[in-house]
């Protein structure tokens, strides 16, 4: 049912992991539901330039999370917001139709990543 | 090594079983409703196998009807002993724990106008008697109780059930695809006048399973077409299967004590093995259960991915997690006996059989224990 992609980032998730001071912390989702995602960023100079994520759910909602990380890594804050969860789900192969809401959530997550990110820095300015 | 442990879905057929289904396939391939010596053949191995059944739960060779599944079997009981009353004057009470074939039989009930309660069960997914007791109404006409959960294999008060019904006038159906096999049955001892078994859950073919129904219980029919089956079931009778499936039942309660014994050997091994190996890990499996099923909470982890983590590595489970099932839905069981999303999601359901051996199980133990590491590791429930 799952794509060799999804299959693949699921077993060998990238930047898995609780991030050290964070600029920015995305947290959505939640048990209920079934699935919940962190995202963590760094970010210097508008650049992404770490991120790393925690997530409970599914194998679809894990290898989002992970393939998310991987298209935001390195890209301006700009670029980071034009991802969008078809894009993820494209970039793994494509997802069943009832696990499309787990690339919902991903992109939810590096948003609210970078709200967050932009929040913290406008009450330091 | 491949480690099925998901003998409560559906069971290997036995090779015994097998060797007797090729004959009866190719010997025995008359229509049994035909009046020639080739449909005769078919009709006696019916009649034999209905006999042999009828033996093995104590009840006479008339009482069993022969249908397509443990659903067809559940449909006919629930749904063909409601249809003999009007909606709206009839009451009906299942379990909130029923496998879907009851589940949803009452669900579709109630849009027909029934009135259905569903009793609650306690945190061990077994039925209060108590709080059954007082959803009985003037009307009630039914109750539906299977006799072990498919999911944490709690064993049901049946006997209990079967007797307040009885009591009260009230006819007593019981779902026991989930024991037939695995325990002996006896329909008298049960006092249940109805009951519901699957022959691919002992080790039997898919594609067949009977109903018990008690002689003077009169049930309206689910299908219509030929006379078969006292005029049930119609459909060209699935003699092969039906002889396979008597056959099944005849192996496994003759060799039951040393099956049961070994695989109650088996769980309680993967039991502490999970319990010593894993932080945290909630058994929702109770005391009083069907001896081949251990159910598991792991809190932190969503039972969907660890099903396809365990697949990934040879051993075959299944989970009550929302996100393995088509609705997204946490399992009902799971819910009913009170768990929080979190232990629902992470519940992995182990159900054992005669053909795992300890070696499966202490590999078994080892990879489970690696693959909830691993997960958790992603998790920011840890």
């Amino acid at each position: 049912m799952y794509s060799k992609e999804v299959i693949e980032h699921f077993r060998n998730p990238r930047n898995v992991g609780k991030m050290k001071d964070p600029d920015g912390i995305g947290h959505v989702g939640n048990p209920q539901c079934g699935d919940e995602m962190i995202i963590y960023i760094k970010v210097d100079n508008n650049i992404i330039v770490d991120v790393s994520f925690e997530t409970f759910g599914c194998a679809a909602a894990i290898a989002s999370s992970s393939m998310t990380t991987e298209l935001v890594k390195g890209k301006s804050i700009e670029e980071a917001l034009k991802i969008t969860n078809k894009q993820v789900a494209d970039k793994l192969g494509g997802l069943p139709q009832n696990k499309i809401h787990c690339s919902v959530l991903a992109e939810d997550g590096i948003k609210s990543a970078i709200d967050d990110y932009n929040e913290k820095k406008n009450e330091r300015v | 090594m491949n480690i099925y442990l998901d003998n409560n879905a559906t069971t290997m057929i036995d090779a015994r079983v097998l060797d007797n289904m090729k004959r009866y396939l190719s010997d025995v391939y008359g229509n049994s409703s035909s009046h020639h010596e080739i449909g005769l053949q078919a009709g006696t191995l019916l009649n034999e196998s209905r006999e042999k059944i009828a033996h093995l739960i104590n009840c006479d060779a008339d009482e069993i009807i022969f249908t397509g599944s443990g659903t067809e079997s559940d449909n006919m009981g629930v749904r063909g002993y409601m249809n003999k009353f009007k909606p709206g004057e009839a009451h009906i009470i299942v379990s909130a724990i029923e496998h879907p074939a009851v589940l949803n039989n009452a669900k579709q009930l109630i849009k027909e106008g029934y009135a259905v309660d569903f009793a609650p069960v306690g945190i061990d997914s077994i039925i209060d008697m108590d709080k059954l007791k007082v959803l009985i109404k003037e009307n009630t006409k039914l109750i539906s109780v299977m006799t072990a959960n498919n999911e944490t294999g709690s064993l049901q008060p049946v006997k209990k059930i079967a007797e307040f019904a009885k009591e009260k006038g009230i006819v007593f159906h019981t779902d026991a695809v989930q024991t037939m096999g695995k325990l002996p049955v006896d329909v008298k001892e049960i006092g249940c006048d109805m009951l519901s078994a699957s022959a691919h859950k002992f080790y039997g073919p898919k594609g067949v399973g009977f109903l018990y129904i008690r002689k003077n219980i009169r049930i309206m029919p689910v299908m219509f077409g030929g006379r078969h089956e006292y005029q049930l079931r119609p459909g060209t009778v699935n003699v092969p299967s039906i002889a396979g499936m008597a056959d099944a039942l005849e192996y496994d309660l003759k060799e039951y004590e040393s099956n049961k014994l070994r695989i109650l050997a088996l769980r309680e091994r993967l039991k502490n093995g999970l319990l010593s190996n894993i932080d945290t890990v909630k058994i929702n499996t109770p005391e009083k259960s069907i001896y081949n099923t251990l159910n598991v909470s792991l809190p932190g982890l969503e039972g969907e991915s660890m099903l396809l983590e365990l697949n990934s590595r040879g051993v075959y489970v299944s989970t009550g997690s929302a996100c393995s099932s088509d609705s997204l839905q946490a399992s009902h069981v799971m819910m009913a006996m009170g768990n929080d999303h979190l232990h629902a999601h992470g519940s992995l359901r182990l159900s054992l059989g005669k053909y795992n051996t300890e070696e499966e199980i202490d590999c078994a133990v080892k990879i489970i224990t690696e693959s909830v590491n691993r997960i958790r590791e992603i998790s920011p429930y840890k």
